[in-house]
């Protein structure tokens, strides 16, 4: 094997599982509407960007980034560089993170990794929930370890890296929590000054979020009910802990591979255990501050599973603000998948090496043929992330209703009908998919948050659709004149959701009126635009500082690589 | 390894994983959804 084909060979095998993962993404056109994952033409600066609307700020600072990408790239293209750039950052790091842990690693053990990186019930049931920004957490700590080990060697370079993973992984809140809990472990381990910087730069990094929740108008707390429905799943006989250290438990069962569901969900569990086994010592000791939090995360993972678990955590959630992160247990894999797979990698090194001392070919062979253990064990993947990823055509009634309520000077809220917070569209894919309203038009709108489970609903925190939750299910008289007296404004319509057609759109002005898509004016709403919330102007100024200080981060880390590189070239390293 | 040997292991590696990615196949395209959607009365988050 050439030395420059090794060199790229694991980076390759990385490009092909994540085409194999998104392929719809590339030879379909349109933009990403599926369960969470969300991609309009393009996304608004509005409050709830910034966290300062009525909602809580789950999806902070996401929205505003996406808001500022779309201002220069259409939503179609950011949807594939983003949910194909955390897929192969997560696999470009991961054999990188493997070679700082066996220096010598062969390039087979590498391969390994990357896919495994890749290629896991984890990655694959949150990029079929549509998460791909928790994803960016992931993909993210690959990276921030070893800027992490450079810094505390006294590398002062690093900081511009440990800042910009830092940053990137804090898209969302869980995935910042989880870099936040990497680092805390790592400060627990190393006691150092660097370690307590390293701990304080990533906690910096979620200052849009808490500023938003401290600031805004939502309540930080949640619906207990959610504990209990967002709580890591069995996904085969065994229980919740075999399938967790298998890395998989996603809530919801339709995001499963079937071949997790059964005999090669077990197979998987028991190769997790033997991986850990040969090679998660290593890992351990040349990572312990991963080790650290990958223990804490699997035991916040299956909390609500311990004995009295769920009443502490219903109480959390329901009391403290902000536990509420701690509903949606499987997230908290995050460290211990970034373990298994660098353990996966470490112990095919091991294998490896073992068997060249018998016989140097089978030795050769080997890492290819455990490059393919995930893909044999989880070979219908992709069937789950294709539906989400495949992109959908908006319906051009929607443009036009969008269009109008951005030139519009009339005022008062936009609320969606049928009232449901997810909907499986017509012209969209087979699965329930988010509104896409709220992420186009500049205008405020009021989606329901109350999500429908198996078990029942989990309630939002929403006040203001509450409020308008309620007089929707029970108008007090006319539809029109109740969302008038609460200041609604507009109505949009998707007509081609159950129920629409019994929607009492009487004394409802029509403003257009396409097959898919229905925009009504409310008469005699003409009040003020609502006043910006106290604090909204402290968190732009604050998410702008964010903004600046992780473009400054990434310019000096690109800087920082290209001298090396080039430093390395001339002494011929 | 000697000769004799590798020319069992090798076979046996080799229908051992053809083996696990029939079976993956035949289990991917067989297994049946986690619930019967005709049973669910509302779409449901995730779904």
């Amino acid at each position: 094997m050439g030395r420059g084909f090794s060199r790229v060979l694991p980076d390759g095998l990385v490009v092909l599982v994540t085409l194999a993962l998104t392929w719809p993404m590339w030879t379909e056109g349109g933009h990403g509407l599926a369960r969470d994952l969300v991609f309009t033409p393009r996304a608004p600066w509005t409050l709830d960007a910034i966290g300062m609307g009525t909602s809580l700020p789950r999806a902070v600072p996401l929205d505003a980034v996406l808001a500022a990408l779309t201002t220069v790239l259409d939503g179609a293209v950011v949807f594939r560089v983003a949910v194909a750039g955390v897929l192969l950052l997560a696999g470009w790091g991961a054999h990188r993170l493997l070679a700082t842990v066996l220096p010598d690693v062969s390039t087979g053990a590498r391969c390994v990794a990357a896919v495994a990186a890749v290629w896991n019930p984890y990655v694959v049931e949150r990029l079929a929930l549509g998460q791909w920004a928790l994803l960016a957490g992931y993909a993210a700590l690959w990276w921030l370890l070893p800027a992490v080990r450079r810094v505390l060697a006294g590398e002062r370079s690093a900081w511009f890296a440990v800042v910009t993973w830092a940053w990137l992984g804090s898209l969302t809140p869980t995935g910042g929590a989880a870099l936040v809990l990497v680092t805390a472990a790592g400060l627990l381990v190393a006691r150092s000054r660097r370690a307590a910087l390293v701990l304080l730069v990533t906690l910096a990094a979620q200052v849009p979020w808490v500023l938003a929740g401290v600031l805004g108008t939502a309540p930080a707390t949640s619906d207990a009910t959610g504990v209990d429905a967002f709580a890591a799943r069995a996904e085969r006989a065994g229980g919740v802990w075999a399938t967790l250290l298998g890395t998989g438990g996603v809530w919801s069962p339709f995001q499963v591979p079937g071949s997790l569901t059964s005999w090669p969900g077990h197979l998987l569990t028991v190769l997790v255990l033997v991986v850990l086994a040969a090679g998660g010592l290593q890992v351990a000791r040349r990572e312990p501050a991963l080790a650290l939090a990958a223990a804490v995360g699997i035991v916040l993972a299956g909390l609500a599973h311990v004995p009295g678990g769920a009443d502490a955590l219903s109480w959390s959630v329901a009391h403290v603000p902000g536990a509420g992160l701690l509903r949606d247990g499987q997230k908290w894999l995050l460290p211990y998948v970034v373990l298994v797979v660098a353990a996966a990698g470490c112990a095919a090194a091991r294998a490896e090496a073992a068997l060249r001392r018998r016989d140097a070919d089978l030795g050769r062979l080997l890492p290819g043929a455990l490059v393919l253990v995930p893909l044999v064990l989880m070979p219908d993947a992709a069937a789950q992330t294709w539906e989400v990823v495949r992109p959908v055509t908006y319906p051009t009634d929607l443009a036009e209703a969008v269009a109008v309520l951005d030139d519009s000077p009339d005022t008062g809220d936009a609320v969606t009908l049928p009232w449901t917070s997810y909907r499986e569209f017509a012209w969209g894919n087979p699965v329930s998919a988010a509104d896409p309203l709220p992420r186009w038009t500049r205008h405020p709108v009021v989606v329901s948050d109350v999500l429908v489970v198996d078990a029942g609903w989990v309630a939002g925190e929403d006040p203001r659709a509450h409020e308008v939750g309620a007089v929707v299910a029970e108008p007090d008289g006319p539809l029109a004149q109740s969302l008038a007296k609460l200041g609604v404004g507009w109505v949009l319509v998707y007509r081609d959701q159950p129920g629409a057609t019994d929607l009492d759109t009487s004394g409802l002005t029509p403003t257009v009126e396409g097959a898919d898509v229905a925009l009504y004016r409310v008469p005699g709403v003409d009040e003020e635009p609502a006043a910006r919330p106290g604090g909204a102007a402290a968190v732009a100024a604050a998410d702008v500082l964010w903004a600046l200080t992780g473009l400054v981060a990434l310019l000096g880390a690109a800087a920082c690589t290209l001298r090396r590189r080039r430093r390395e070239k001339v002494t011929g390293g | 390894m000697p000769y004799f040997a590798s020319l069992i292991v090798t076979p046996l590696i080799g229908a051992v994983l053809a083996f696990l990615v029939m079976f993956g196949l035949v289990q991917s395209q067989s297994a049946g959804p986690d619930q019967n959607p005709a049973e669910q009365a509302a779409l449901v988050y995730g779904e």
